[in-house]
């Protein structure tokens, strides 16, 4: 069993949520002058990163709303959740390993 | 000649379930509580116009607190989220009520709709009731965490319940959607059969 804390409903389960993909990815204002490149990166590419990552969550079985969450992709703990508009968690000692160059180790 | 019919003035059946006889085991029953009109009421917590509407409506507060249901004299209020609440009513009074309040939300971000038929509720009552909902659903359903009054939406198995309780004894109203009202009573029935005695 893995507990999720709805920042709305409190601690549930985590059969009752659906993952979102990256957190925090703004639509660009501009898009009639971005370049296809430019356009590309919005749309289709995310960060992946090995370590500490912000995703959006969705409470389905339970108030049906979005959160977000930072989450370590290594070792899977949950470093908090928190509702859209409010500021990120702030998770100063965790791993920041960069996905490009190689083995970054388990962080 | 034709038999003269008497005028139909009330729907013969209005739910999934009617007509289903009770399931019994040993310290556990599924029964069909009375159907309850139900309507969604969607407005802020944090509006202080919507909820006080609602209250003078309702003549009770909307419970604003996440997993609590609060009893009134026209119906029972479900907390569902932050900007949403499920209202039980009697069946007969369901029209008024609804048309109550959305007049009193008339100029507000507000709205009430009428779900009654979308859904269908079961009771699951008696010593027994938490270890037949355990079998599919993840809330810990201990006094000290879930009790009387409390409501949660849940999952049991594959299905997306509405979960009160009602008393101690304990006895829990599962609210589901139409379709998958005949999935989950017989579900249950059939996760009870393990306490029947012979």
């Amino acid at each position: 069993m893995l507990p999720i804390r709805c920042p709305w409903c409190g601690e549930r389960e985590q059969t009752e949520f659906s993952y979102g993909g990256e957190a925090h990815i703004v639509r660009p204002t501009d898009s009639a002058d971005l370049t296809d490149a430019e356009w590309g990166d919005y749309v289709f590419f995310r960060t992946n990163p090995r370590g500490l990552h912000y995703e959006r969550w969705f409470h389905a079985f339970g108030c049906r709303r979005w959160f977000n969450m930072a989450r370590d992709t290594v070792s899977g703990a949950i470093h908090g959740t928190y509702r859209p508009g409010e500021p990120r968690t702030d998770v100063p000692d965790a791993p920041r390993v960069p996905v490009a160059g190689g083995d970054g180790g388990e962080g | 000649m034709a038999e003269q019919q008497a005028p139909i003035t009330a729907p013969i059946r209005r739910g999934p379930l009617d007509g289903r006889a009770p399931v019994t085991a040993d310290g556990v029953s599924l029964t069909l509580p009375a159907f309850a009109g139900k309507l969604v009421l969607r407005g802020g917590s944090d509006d202080g116009a919507f909820t006080a509407a609602a209250a003078k409506v309702l003549g009770a507060g909307l419970p604003l607190a996440p997993n609590t249901a609060a009893r009134g004299p026209r119906g029972l209020a479900l907390w569902l989220g932050p900007t949403e609440w499920m209202v039980h009513v009697d069946a007969d009074t369901c029209d008024a009520l609804a048309a109550e309040l959305t007049a009193a939300f008339a100029g507000l971000h507000a709205a009430v709709v009428d779900v009654s038929d979308y859904y269908a509720v079961m009771r699951l009552g008696g010593p027994r009731a938490r270890d037949v909902l355990a079998k599919g659903c993840p809330l810990d359903l201990h006094p000290d965490r879930f009790d009387v009054d409390h409501c949660a939406q849940t999952r049991f198995v594959a299905s997306a319940i509405l979960l009160h309780q009602v008393d101690v004894g304990p006895t829990y109203d599962i609210q589901v959607r139409w379709s998958f009202a005949d999935f989950l009573w017989t579900y249950l029935a059939d996760a009870m059969r393990e306490f029947t005695s012979r």
